[in-house]
């Protein structure tokens, strides 16, 4: 049992019931060299690219690199520091570099090829989120920070292309040109559409009640992007489509992350969900959240296709590779439960990320025969 | 600024007074809302997280100084300010607790919510039911007030009446505003009886009965007030003219009906009441109340409610709503599973939408610590706050251990001088000196064994300018050592960051130069920051290249297979990275060094002939050579060489230059003679002794004159060494091998000069002891650490100050007619403790003086040229050779305390003929730190013409003035 299923009392969860190792209970591929401190982000490279390659930011103010062979192997390939903790990362879409946020207030750009990484945004307070945008006319990078700003940086310039100012702090984002969603603290919305340059398109009331945590935009069938999935810090997700037919029928939410879901006489656990991502080929989504679990879902059918089993520790991120058939998850402590005042300065954690490799056949719905095409789950 | 100071009447016309005035900042912070946005978002941000990160037993002492800075900042009571939110998040977090139910600053929090609550009086009576503030004056006055606002004078006296009879404290206060009330009213009796209007009726409406509302005057009297609960406020017009009859006390009929109907309302709070109203929450009450209207007055029309009175969207909770469930996209009958109505046993697979009402939840997250605010945090903010908090006190800790061990150091060596004088003067009759000195220091290496201070490393830095055309060049010039190998940490099989050649490769790899020309471009503009990542991942992982180059193919493919094996492969990889890196770097450095002479600029070749006009030709090109190696070694060793073997005639005979040779004024032998004019043994504290030069070495003694010195770390120069030491003091002993004091004499001039001016400080010029064959010096220094120690692990204000010090020492030395000749951070050290409180920025102390110049005593000296300090500005161009020779202390300031701030050699940019620093070329100008030095860097690197003591003095004013710079440290 790792020290901090004994040191935080996680007790009612279930997580210090555990007698085994229950850091993987799926026995998935673990990850070589994790870095010391929690994972914050978590991205597979595009299709661009041959191969599969992570890149995970950390609270131990680096970014790693590994490659994800055909047969699971994992192999480190490089790293970089930022002089804050790392909470996010993207990658260009030709994949040869990488944008990575940090609380240095500073994002750079990692160059893959020459190994370099250089400056390339600064704002006011830690960056919180970093998005490559490519347009056809233009190319950008969009970050989203804690001093209420949303910036659009020309990599080669310190002065960003465009600042809008929002509500309130960034908590998450997403791109799917044309289209971009910033979820704010105090539960603000904002869509901005990119076409020809960035320009806020609409503010949605939040169907959440409570705290944004994480956010995902979904394509139609035409790959467009449709809506998206906003997840809360209870145990909730919001399916929110752009222009719906039916906005009463086509927005729903769903709870997730939930302890003992039947059972009235308990109180129910809620826990935090910690990241969305979406398939990219069959459009399902994947939540992991605090209570150490990830699901898959089926926002169509409505349905849940599968839950893992828990984890000891919190899922804080997870990302799917270009074709979906990876799915990776980092579990580690995610400072939902610490009462960080009592805690003394150093935290030992205990880290590891798992690989689903054989995802896809893992998920037996395969009998399914859906009349619809966009339907299919996994194949 | 007529029109700015008509905007700003127009703000102050919205805002709001405090009890305590207004903060002048807030005021103004108010009005330039951009500029100091950002510095209201981190203030604000400061408070949020000291509420969630306090540990003490008072939390409320948060909350109470955030009102006060919330009511201060935003006066105008924007909606930014969430002051409502953050009210009722405080009173509720301490709701609990009865302990703060008297505390003022809880009544205080209370008290400003019920004035920017919509029903203040309700809030009120929710504080008297719940014994909150009974005790508070401050309770009664502001509720009070409040009654007399709506005119209610009868319930305004009654309150008073009850603060009384509860004791309120203070007292005397609340006396003084009844009195003041009391005061108020007569005197508005008095007038309404003089003009007494005609009672009329302003409306109808009031008249009207209204459902069980019959009681239509307020409650008057005093036992009633402390138990009604619901005040009737319709009215206050028609209690004003009430009282205006009645002015002492006016028994009413109605008031039996109210008392009752009032106690009839008698229910507990079971919460308070709410203090905004909700934007998209229908009130039933007023909706009924236009309905009534409506339906009399214009009976005729309609009877519905106005469309636009029910024109918005009610927010219905989640829960409530009826679960609508999308349309059924899947076929049932082929998987029940994705059915759009699951069967109730399928439950838990379906997405249940709507909260599902009944079930218990626990939010199994932080949920207090995130709202326990006025606004609410995210895991990742408290997490990120926290991490500073500990990086912070990392910072704090280290610089107070490094404290502690100098104190102990200290009284170590307080506690061996004494052991040695009293050894000495318990031994002396029997012992020689020389064994004395022998064995004291034998004990003193022992006890100090374990615990030396780390000395410094000479410097060696030298002044750079920034070539944008070649990096490794550059790298190398600035005197940084060649990165070497390290051993490697078995665990670590990422390639490092700085290392060239990532592994892989993508499809569509970049034309080669494209990457290394936006780095180029960028390190620009942002120069501190990837110098800083540079470093950092050079010191924490060295040279661990997987791949040497990643145009070679080969090597790549090697390189990959390692990568693929990392726990395999491990000796060999510790051998390829020594290739790795020799392959790029090194290759370029020889080749420079050969034939630097070729490659020079014209500038530097012209002043490469100056050189070989003074000095021999061997010797001035190996000294042109080590040109990189740092302007001190340079001129140092050219002093070396001057007074080893003077060629005067061979200057004489090859000078192709224009201006008349001079010889160097800086060498022995012209100091020699110079010095032979002055009387050094008139001067105080001069001892000429005949032995030779005593032996000193770290952790000795040494024994000068009368006085004995124990001398710990040591710092070695080029032609001299410096010893912190301890005797009478702390002291720094500086040591040289020639026997020309000159050091003492420039010291000694700058103290007799500064003593004509009876304004000027006075200078310390130390003592000298003159050997036979050398020369020590030894300052006081209360300071033991160089200016760069100092700056190392300092804040940017710190330097600042330490900037300060430099431009004082530079400025009283030129108004004395001296040149320094050779600042740099090594031989600076403060003029006192740097934890030592100070009112006055005082000079820092110089322990070295051996290229300074003095003009009264050379006159020859009229262009900067002729210094050897000056060769090396006058190479990059900073300096024209025939400049005056001060000029060269200001660019040596430059130098000194970008050294101080940056670490790292200058690198200049020439803008419209102004010399800038690379970093500060696009200043931010609302960046403090940035147009402080921007400014300071201008200012010195561009001196014009101007004489360099009124540019200095101009910078020390403008320098004091900013708040920038602390002194205090």
């Amino acid at each position: 049992m790792s020290l901090f299923g004994t040191s935080t009392g996680f007790g009612a969860g279930g997580f210090g019931a555990a007698t085994t190792d229950t850091h993987n209970p799926m026995k998935d591929v673990e990850v070589t060299s994790p870095p010391d401190d929690s994972i914050s982000c978590l991205a597979f490279s595009p299709p661009a690219m041959p191969g599969n390659f992570l890149i995970g930011g950390s609270w131990a103010n680096d970014v790693r690199c590994w490659e994800v062979q055909d047969n699971g192997q994992t192999v480190p390939k490089a790293q970089q520091m930022h002089t804050g903790p790392v909470l996010d990362v993207c990658w260009s879409e030709d994949g040869s570099k990488v944008f990575t946020a940090s609380c240095d207030k500073t994002a750079k750009m990692w160059d893959l090829n020459s190994n370099q990484a250089i400056q390339i945004a600064q704002h006011d307070a830690p960056i919180r989120t970093v998005h490559w945008i490519k347009a056809p006319n233009y190319n950008c990078i969009m970050t989203g920070s804690w001093d209420k700003t949303l910036k659009f940086w020309d990599t080669r310039s310190p002065n960003p292309m465009m600042s809008l100012q929002l509500p309130e702090r960034c908590y998450c984002a997403d791109v799917v040109y044309p289209m971009a969603v910033v979820a704010s603290a105090e539960r603000g919305l904002i869509v901005y559409q990119l076409e020809n340059q960035p320009s806020e398109f609409r503010r949605i009331d939040s169907p959440l009640k409570h705290q944004h945590r994480c956010i995902a935009i979904f394509k139609d069938k035409q790959n467009k992007p449709a809506g998206f999935a906003l997840g809360s810090i209870e145990g909730r997700v919001a399916i929110h489509y752009i222009n719906p037919p039916n906005p009463a029928k086509d927005n729903f939410t769903f709870k997730c992350h939930r302890s003992n879901g039947t059972n009235t006489t308990t109180p129910q656990d809620i826990y935090a969900v910690n990241a969305i991502s979406f398939h990219p080929v069959h459009g399902t989504l994947a939540t992991v959240g605090s209570d150490g679990r990830f699901s898959f879902w089926d926002k169509d059918a409505r349905t849940k296709l599968k839950t893992s089993e828990q984890l000891d520790q919190p899922i804080t991120a997870c990302s799917f590779n270009n074709n979906g058939n990876i799915f990776a998850y980092a579990s580690s402590y995610d400072w939902s439960k610490v009462t960080f005042c009592l805690v003394p300065h150093v935290m030992i954690v205990h880290i590891q990320i798992t690989f689903v490799v054989k995802f896809p056949s893992n998920v037996a719905l395969g009998t399914c025969a859906p009349a619809n095409s966009s339907q299919i789950v996994w194949v | 600024m007529a029109q700015v100071e008509a905007e700003r009447e127009l703000c102050l016309e919205n805002t709001q007074p405090l009890r305590e005035g207004l903060a002048v900042t807030g005021l103004q912070l108010s009005h330039q809302e951009g500029s100091c946005h950002a510095a209201i978002q981190q203030q604000r941000q400061a408070f949020e997280l000291e509420l969630r990160m306090y540990t003490g037993d008072d939390p409320l002492d948060i909350w109470d100084r955030y009102l006060k800075w919330t009511l201060k900042t935003y006066p105008q009571g924007s909606k930014e300010s969430s002051l409502t939110a953050m009210l009722e998040r405080a009173v509720q977090l301490f709701a609990h607790d009865k302990k703060y139910y008297d505390d003022p600053r809880y009544i205080n929090l209370w008290i400003n919510l019920a004035q920017n609550s919509m029903e203040p009086l309700e809030m009120f009576s929710y504080m008297q039911a719940n014994g909150i503030g009974l005790t508070r004056a401050d309770l009664y006055i502001t509720w009070a007030e409040e009654f007399e606002k709506h005119g209610n004078f009868q319930k305004a006296d009654a309150i008073f009446h009850e603060g009384l009879e509860c004791r309120a404290q203070p007292m005397d206060k609340l006396q003084q505003y009844h009195n003041g009330f009391q005061a108020r009213v007569a005197h508005q009796a008095l007038s309404a009886t003089e003009e007494e209007p005609e009672p009329a009726r302003t409306s109808m409406v009031d008249l009207r009965p209204r459902g069980r509302k019959k009681a239509v005057a307020p409650v008057n009297r005093t036992e009633a007030a402390g138990h009604s609960r619901r005040l009737n406020l319709q009215l206050p017009r028609r209690s004003t003219r009430n009282i205006q009859k009645n002015p002492i006390l006016g028994f009413n009929e109605n008031q039996a009906d109210s008392l009752q109907a009032a106690q009839l309302k008698l229910e507990p709070w079971m919460a308070p009441p709410s203090s905004r109203a909700n934007e998209n929450q229908v009130m039933p009450e007023q909706l009924a109340d236009v309905k009534i209207p409506q339906k009399s007055w214009c009976s005729a029309s309609s009877v519905t409610v106005p469309a636009s009175r029910l024109n918005f969207q009610p927010f219905v909770e989640e829960g409530d709503q009826t679960p609508s469930v999308s349309a059924c996209k899947i076929d049932p009958a082929v998987n029940t599973v994705l059915s759009d109505r699951p069967p109730p046993s399928k439950e838990e697979s379906a997405l249940e939408e709507g909260g599902g009402g009944g079930v218990k939840e626990q939010s199994m997250y932080l949920k207090e610590l995130l709202l326990n605010g006025a606004v609410e945090l995210s895991i990742e903010e408290l997490r990120a706050e926290h991490y500073f908090a500990r990086k912070r006190q990392e910072i704090e800790e280290t610089i107070q251990q490094q404290r502690q061990a100098k104190e102990r150091l200290r009284q170590q060596i307080d506690e061996k001088q004494r052991l040695l004088q009293l050894q000495q003067s318990q031994q002396r009759p029997q012992l020689s000196q020389q064994e004395v000195t022998g064995t004291d220091s034998m004990q003193i290496t022992e006890c100090r064994s374990g615990t030396v201070l780390p000395s410094s490393q000479p410097n060696a830095m030298a002044f750079q300018i920034f070539d944008e055309g070649s990096q490794s060049g550059s790298a190398h010039g600035s005197g940084n050592p060649i990165p070497c190998e390290k051993d490697m940490c078995p665990d670590d099989v990422f390639l490092p960051a700085g290392d060239r050649g990532l592994c892989f490769k993508t499809p569509y790899p970049f034309p080669g130069g494209s990457i290394p020309h936006s780095e180029r471009t960028l390190s620009k503009n942002f120069p501190e920051r990837t110098e800083s990542l540079n470093e950092e991942v050079v010191s924490g992982h060295k040279n661990k290249t997987l791949c040497s180059s990643p145009e070679d193919t080969q090597d790549f493919v090697k390189a990959a297979k390692m990568a693929s094996s990392p726990y395999h492969a491990m000796g060999q990889r510790a051998v390829s990275p020594n290739a790795g890196i020799l392959t790029k770097e090194p290759s370029i450095t020889p080749q420079l060094d050969s034939d630097g002479r070729k490659k020079l600029s014209p500038i530097q070749e012209a002043s490469l002939e100056a050189w070989g006009s003074m000095a021999s030709g061997p010797t001035s090109a190996s000294s042109v050579c080590t040109n990189s190696g740092g302007k001190a070694v340079h001129h140092l060793c050219r002093l070396k060489e001057s007074h080893a073997e003077p060629h005067p005639e061979a200057m004489d005979q090859n000078s192709p230059c224009i201006q008349p040779v001079i010889e160097d004024p800086c060498s022995v032998r012209v100091r020699q003679q110079l010095l032979d004019q002055v009387d050094l043994s008139s001067f105080s504290n001069f001892y000429s002794e005949d032995g030779p030069l005593p032996m000193a070495e770290e952790d000795g003694v040494l024994i000068l004159g009368n006085d004995t010195f124990a001398t710990y770390s040591k710092m070695d120069y080029e032609n001299f060494s410096i010893y912190a030491g301890q005797g009478g003091g702390d002291v720094a002993i500086k040591l040289e091998s020639t026997a020309v004091p000159w050091d003492f004499y420039i010291g000694s001039q700058l103290r007799e000069r500064l003593a004509r001016d009876s304004q000027a400080p006075v200078h310390d010029a130390g003592r000298c002891f003159l050997f036979q064959d050398g020369c020590v010096t030894v300052h006081k220094a209360s300071q033991q650490s160089t200016l760069r120690e100092v700056a190392e692990e300092s804040f940017e204000e710190i330097v600042a100050s330490l900037a300060m010090q430099t431009v004082e020492l530079v400025r009283l030395m030129h108004s004395c007619h001296l040149i320094h000749g050779a600042l740099s951070p090594d031989t600076l050290v403060m003029n006192r403790r740097y934890d030592e409180p100070m009112d006055e920025i005082g000079a820092a102390v110089a322990l070295d003086f051996s290229c300074s110049v003095d003009l009264e005593l050379q006159p020859e000296v009229t262009a900067a040229h002729i210094l050897p300090a000056a060769q090396n500005f006058i190479t990059k161009d900073l300096l024209a050779p025939s400049a005056s020779p001060y000029q060269v202390d200001l660019l040596g300031i430059a130098e000194t305390v970008h050294t101080l701030l940056k670490k790292r050699p200058m690198r200049l940019v020439k803008e419209d003929s102004v010399w800038t620093l690379e970093e500060y070329q696009e200043a931010h100008p609302s960046d403090r730190s940035d147009a402080f030095w921007s400014k300071f860097f201008r200012t010195v690197l561009n001196p014009g013409d101007r004489p360099s003591v009124s540019v200095l003095t101009e910078l020390l004013e403008d320098m004091k003035k900013s708040t920038f710079a602390c002194y205090g440290a």
